[in-house]
């Protein structure tokens, strides 16, 4: 049985863990959590997940240095990185659209769209195009 | 009108005291002139006289003893005497010293002093005298008489051979300075001089009268110190000269009052301007903004206080001098000197500088502005450096506060349509967990609620648009209300809730729904940061001054490096058990902003994983002396 791909949440909203980590495990993956940046580093170094969805504001460590510690300490194979946020401020998320191998999915995201999204990505046609968001605001830097 | 330091004083007195004294001295020296002229003249015709008496004297002398000689030479020798008292007495008159004779070697044979006779007279007058054989005229001083003598001499000769020299001096000090005749003309002379000045002195007298009267004016004119028309009714060359000068200074006086009315204008033109210009600079001196202004030679002409700080210069010493001269702050030096595309100096530079200080970093804007007048000209430049520190704060606050807004409106939102979404497609097929879904759903959709709510009322009160309705309340009947709406939270999470409230309570003049929520927020907080078999005290006292609510919890507690941080907006702990809870952290900026607005205060103190105390104090002026519902009220709700 082929083994099931690992994926990492990092959010401080017990909610949004509980039912990502829901529809995900129902798409067939393995599914992590971490309440902040620090504990996602951790879990990052002892599971090595395919895929991180992390959110921006958090406590001890946000998505965004997490995002950058990440860039800065590339692991093999490359963990695909979906960045979650609220703000709808593109001036904000320019950094985000500069990382490798990540997209960004703005607030308030569809479950189902995030699961396409990651599907999409480790389909061997690779064609799923970026468009969890709601407003279709995900973009795709990592040439998924 | 003129200073009188320098105005010279005339008197009549003095004038005409000077004009008797002039006169007196003018003719005492015509008097002393024509005495002198007289005196050479006379002295002239003397010694002119002496000299034609010496040479006849000498003449009729030699001639009688020579033709004595006819007669016999002794005969002629004893004669000698007599003729010679008789020369002595003629010769008297014109100032004869002495007559003689001698033979060729010098001897004297017949003298007018007896006493010389016999006696050898070889001095050089009397060599030269017995040498020549021709008349002869010597002059020598003699120091006997301290005047000088005339000597003529002649020479007798009998048969070709010479027997004797007569010898005549004669001196002209012995004669008065003036002859009688010219003492007599000097005296009429000086008559009349005399009695020519004061006729002379009379006439120019009443020749000056007007003269003296103007005079007497125009000192009268100084002494007043004032411009105005002399008064003269004299005809003639004086009045006319009198009535022109009155017509020059009248054009004068003309021309000084319009000068005096210029200068009162350029007086009170110059007093406008100097306050003018103390107001400006009064205004530009105490503007927050730091300025300093040069000319078009880049020389430093104003700097206000907050320039002169910052720059830290002394601006008494720093004006009139060159901009480079005292300016070392690199970075507005190099503003002014940087130069646009175009090469303009003058140019609108702007440049962010940041400073770091004990109070923390701050942020100056500084602008280069050139000045510049009506036509374009360049008057000179102004630096303008702005602290826009707390623009800055403004800026990011509003950016944080729109990012924390949206976040945080945004996460329900999230939460409902994700669990919705699950709901829908079907993939939730246990009973319990659906209902554990609809359950998330309602609550977040309560907590989306309770943050537009705490939204509004906070942006309400920043804006200051926040209507207060105070109302008086049964406090007790407000506090059950609140500890009610927490029950079950408290049940739920297994906390145990005390309220311990007085047997009387006061009535309470507050907006009852806003009071509420202020208590409501630290309530919920505490339960919600205290650990399942923790425990909440809800706990209020009151006397003469305040009302004290307090909201003791058992939780997790505060640092103390967040506790001055808890009443900020959006501000929440970075405690892991408090981030695993939901909060907007506006709840307590809420509650702090109601109190204050009732003029209350709120002071809390807290140990980590100890617990935290809430204390809401309300003055009594909040609080009417109108005692309410008397009874007891407690709930102890067990977990």
């Amino acid at each position: 049985m082929e083994e099931k791909r690992k994926v990492l949440i990092a959010d401080d909203e017990p909610y949004i863990l509980r039912v990502l980590k829901m529809k995900l495990e129902l798409g067939g993956y393995e599914v992590d959590t971490a309440a902040n940046g620090v504990e996602a580093l951790e879990k990052l170094g002892q599971d090595s997940p395919a895929v991180l969805i992390t959110d921006i504001n958090m406590p001890l460590m946000g998505g965004r240095d997490l995002c950058h510690f990440l860039e800065a300490y590339p692991v093999e194979p490359p963990v695909f990185t979906i960045v979650v946020t609220s703000d709808a401020d593109r001036a904000n998320r320019e950094w985000a659209e500069r990382l490798r191998n990540a997209c960004f999915v703005e607030k308030p995201f569809s479950p189902r769209k995030i699961l396409a999204l990651i599907d999409g990505h480790f389909s061997p046609d690779n064609t799923v195009q970026p468009g969890a968001g709601s407003g279709n605001r995900a973009s795709n830097n990592g040439g998924v | 009108m003129f200073s009188k330091r320098n105005a010279p004083v005339f008197r009549k007195e003095v004038l005409t005291q000077r004009m008797g004294l002039i006169l007196i001295g003018v003719s005492l020296a015509i008097l002393a002139v024509i005495f002198s002229v007289f005196v050479a003249l006379s002295q002239q015709r003397h010694l002119k006289s002496l000299m034609d008496d010496g040479r006849s004297l000498v003449y009729w002398v030699a001639l009688y003893t020579e033709k004595e000689l006819g007669e016999g030479t002794s005969h002629a020798l004893d004669e000698l005497g007599d003729f010679v008292e008789v020369i002595d007495l003629l010769g008297g008159k014109t100032g004869l010293l002495y007559a003689m004779i001698t033979d060729t070697t010098g001897q004297v044979l017949a003298h007018t002093e007896a006493a010389a006779v016999g006696e050898r007279r070889d001095d050089a007058v009397g060599q030269r005298a017995v040498a020549s054989n021709n008349p002869l005229q010597q002059t020598y001083h003699d120091p006997g008489i301290g005047a000088e003598v005339h000597e003529f001499s002649r020479p007798v000769f009998h048969n070709g051979e010479k027997l004797w020299v007569v010898r005549v001096g004669l001196s002209t000090a012995t004669n008065p300075l003036l002859s009688k005749d010219d003492r007599r003309v000097l005296s009429v002379v000086a008559m009349l001089v005399f009695l020519l000045v004061p006729i002379f002195y009379y006439l120019l007298r009443n020749f000056l009268r007007p003269l003296t009267a103007w005079n007497d004016e125009l000192a009268d004119l100084l002494d007043k110190n004032e411009i105005r028309k002399i008064r003269c009714s004299e005809r003639g060359e004086v009045g006319e000269v009198v009535r022109r000068f009155n017509g020059v200074l009248s054009k004068v006086s003309d021309r000084y009052e319009n000068l005096q009315v210029a200068l009162d204008e350029v007086e009170v033109s110059n007093r406008i301007l100097s306050y003018e210009k103390d107001r400006i600079e009064s205004i530009v001196d105490n503007l927050k903004d730091a300025i300093l202004v040069t000319n078009s030679a880049r020389n430093i002409i104003l700097v206000n206080r907050e320039m002169e700080g910052f720059l830290g210069l002394d601006r008494g010493a720093a004006l009139g001098k060159g901009l480079e001269e005292c300016l070392d702050h690199g970075e507005i030096l190099a503003l002014v000197q940087r130069e646009t595309p175009q090469g303009d100096h003058f140019a609108e530079k702007v440049v962010e500088l940041s400073v770091e200080s004990s109070g923390g970093e701050h942020v100056f804007r500084a602008t280069h502005l050139p000045l510049l007048n009506a036509g374009d000209d360049v008057l000179g430049s102004m630096i303008v450096v702005r602290d826009v520190t707390a623009q800055k704060l403004t800026d990011r606050n509003q950016a944080e506060f729109i990012a924390h807004v949206s976040h945080e409106l945004k996460t329900p939102l999230t939460t409902m349509k994700s669990y919705v979404e699950l709901l829908m497609d079907g993939e939730i097929s246990d009973e319990k967990t659906r209902a554990e879904f609809f359950n998330t759903i309602s609550g977040e959709t309560d907590r989306l609620a309770r943050l537009i709510d705490n939204l509004l009322n906070i942006s309400k009160i920043e804006m200051g648009s926040l209507m207060i309705r105070k109302n008086l309340l049964k406090s007790r009947e407000l506090f059950e209300d609140v500890i009610r709406s927490v029950e079950s939270q408290a049940v739920s999470k297994g906390v145990g809730l005390e309220a311990i409230l007085p047997d009387k309570l006061s009535d309470l003049l507050v907006d009852k729904d806003l009071f509420r929520v202020a208590v409501l927020n630290i309530l919920s907080n505490a339960i919600k940061y205290t650990p399942p078999g923790g425990h909440v005290v809800f706990r209020v006292d009151e006397d003469d001054e305040r009302m004290k609510i307090e909201i003791e919890d058992s939780g997790y507690g505060i640092s103390e490096e967040e506790l001055p941080r808890i009443f900020e907006k959006f501000y929440r702990s970075a405690n892991k058990e408090i981030r695993h809870q939901t909060g907007s952290g506006l709840g307590l900026a809420l509650s702090k902003e109601i109190v204050a607005l009732h003029n209350g205060e709120i002071e809390v103190t807290s140990r980590l994983e100890e617990g935290t105390c809430f204390s809401l104090r309300l003055p009594m002026d909040e609080k009417p002396r109108l005692k309410g519902f008397e009874g007891t009220f407690s709930a102890l709700v067990n977990p």
